[in-house]
């Protein structure tokens, strides 16, 4: 039946054959509907590498598709086409969670464009992704209209021990400061024009030990920002003040594992540690003048180290004030 | 035991038509359902797979191959997977019959990927076209799910 012999020699030499030598050549009835005859997981699986929306369009193709959508493990809402003319509505997303027929789901993302005059009840997204242990939740919300949407208690309970990675924008991530017992799986945080506050950041440090990536950008609500905990194992950190005038807040950095850390913010409000384990420092200002230079000085010592250092005009400024004033 | 390269032996392996193929362990075992046999100690014998043909398994253990060499970088390995994943419709069916049964989740993930690609951005009819599928729908069935999930219809 094979075109061609199929080598069995006392070591596997079979890289140059494979082209020619499958029982699929063989086969040569290319009219045979193959991928409806893979089993129901498979077909979940390939499911799972798309958009929700592509996945249920797959529902029309034929009776064998026509469910297969309602067992997807990925739930993924890419933004639809948007009509400014228009209210949006998210009813879609509510009722495509209400077919689905899984218990367990991998990952539920959505991103959406908020309208002017509606705004959707993230609750129930959320609601929906804890009761299924998700391990990846993203609810990406724009444009940044101010609006800070609250999320369910759910979340933060022990019921998101599953959780790995997680990301937010323009959400109230608040959770309750008695009783709150971290995520005891997530690695990776990131939140995006949230609102947050300087005890939420401490409880997120010292709580979630497995931490290695967070990300706070933009977010109101803070005024002095410590991530000081000897036990955690965070590597990357970002931190970016944002635009709402809120360039007092301080920010102290003191991370044993850190590898990473890009600062958008002020020269004279970060303290950092020297981590030994740090490589890149990003660091972005406006500029250096004497109010300033001491702090750029004292920062430069503790990541001389760094292999490799990203900055903008300040540092011209600053090495022009060190070395040639 | 160690499964570096260094140390490791060689496994037989059967195809479900009768061929046997030699693999080095610390390739074979990428394999799921192969490693479970190896660390239970039952893997001294020819194990014999009845899900996979002899082609078959030789292009699964090619993949799995490149895939135990410490060597390859992740770029090297993104460019080669995609070479990989080039055929046709039943070698990507045989072949992920196989990761399924051998439980190999890059495998699996990799030609899952690949028939999503496939999939994606192509109207319904032009899905049916590329992977033989026949419309046993009546157009009032059709319509209805038009009509249940209008949304992604549009």
């Amino acid at each position: 039946m094979l075109k061609r012999g199929f080598l069995l020699s006392s070591t596997f030499r079979c890289a140059e054959e494979k082209t020619t030598t499958t029982a699929a050549a063989a086969d040569a009835a290319e009219e045979y509907d193959r991928i409806s005859a893979l089993p129901d997981e498979v077909l979940h699986h390939i499911l799972s590498f798309m958009h929700t929306d592509t996945a249920v369009r797959t529902s029309i193709l034929s009776n064998r598709w026509r469910h297969l959508y309602k067992f997807n493990p990925v739930i993924d809402f890419a933004p639809l086409s948007f009509d400014p003319r228009r209210p949006v509505d998210y009813n879609y997303i509510t009722q495509t969670l209400n077919l689905h027929r899984t218990l367990k789901i991998r990952k539920f993302c959505v991103v959406v464009r908020l309208g002017w005059t509606s705004l959707p009840d993230i609750k129930i997204w959320v609601d929906f992704a804890v009761a299924r242990a998700v391990r990846c939740l993203r609810i990406g919300l724009v444009p940044f209209t101010g609006s800070y949407l609250e999320l369910p208690d759910s979340l933060y309970t022990c019921n998101t021990q599953y959780i790995e990675y997680m990301f937010f924008s323009c959400v109230d991530f608040s959770p309750p400061m008695s009783g709150f017992m971290g995520f005891a799986s997530l690695r990776t945080l990131s939140l995006f024009y949230s609102k947050l506050t300087d005890e939420v950041v401490m409880e997120i440090v010292s709580k979630c030990l497995l931490l290695e990536d967070l990300t706070i950008d933009k977010c109101v609500g803070l005024s002095t920002v410590k991530i000081v905990a000897p036990e955690l194992r965070l590597r990357r950190f970002v931190f970016r003040w944002s635009f709402l005038g809120e360039d007092r807040i301080e920010l102290d950095v003191d991370a044993p594992s850190l590898v990473s850390l890009k600062y958008y913010g002020s020269l004279s409000k970060i303290r950092l540690r020297k981590g030994p384990c740090l490589v890149e420092a990003r660091i972005f200002d406006r500029g250096v003048d004497e109010t300033n230079i001491g702090n750029a000085r004292a920062l430069m010592r503790e990541i001389s180290h760094v292999k490799l250092l990203g900055v903008n005009s300040w540092f011209p400024q600053f090495v022009a004030k060190q070395y040639y004033a | 035991m160690s499964l570096s390269p260094s140390t490791s032996k060689m496994l037989s392996l059967k195809s479900s038509d009768g061929k046997v193929l030699e693999v080095e362990e610390h390739v074979a075992v990428l394999c799921e359902t192969i490693k479970s046999l190896v660390e239970d100690g039952c893997a001294d014998s020819p194990i014999p797979l009845a899900n996979v043909d002899g082609a078959t398994l030789g292009n699964v253990m090619e993949w799995c191959k490149k895939h135990a060499d410490q060597k390859a970088s992740a770029d090297d390995l993104e460019d080669w997977d995609a070479e990989f994943v080039e055929r046709d419709q039943g070698e990507l069916y045989h072949l992920i019959m196989a990761a399924n049964y051998l439980n190999i989740k890059g495998l699996l993930d990799l030609i899952c990927q690949k028939v999503a690609d496939m999939i994606k951005g192509k109207h319904p009819e032009k899905i049916r076209e590329i992977f033989n599928i026949e419309n046993d729908f009546t157009p009032e069935q059709q319509e209805q799910i038009r009509k249940d999930n209008s949304w992604a219809f549009e």
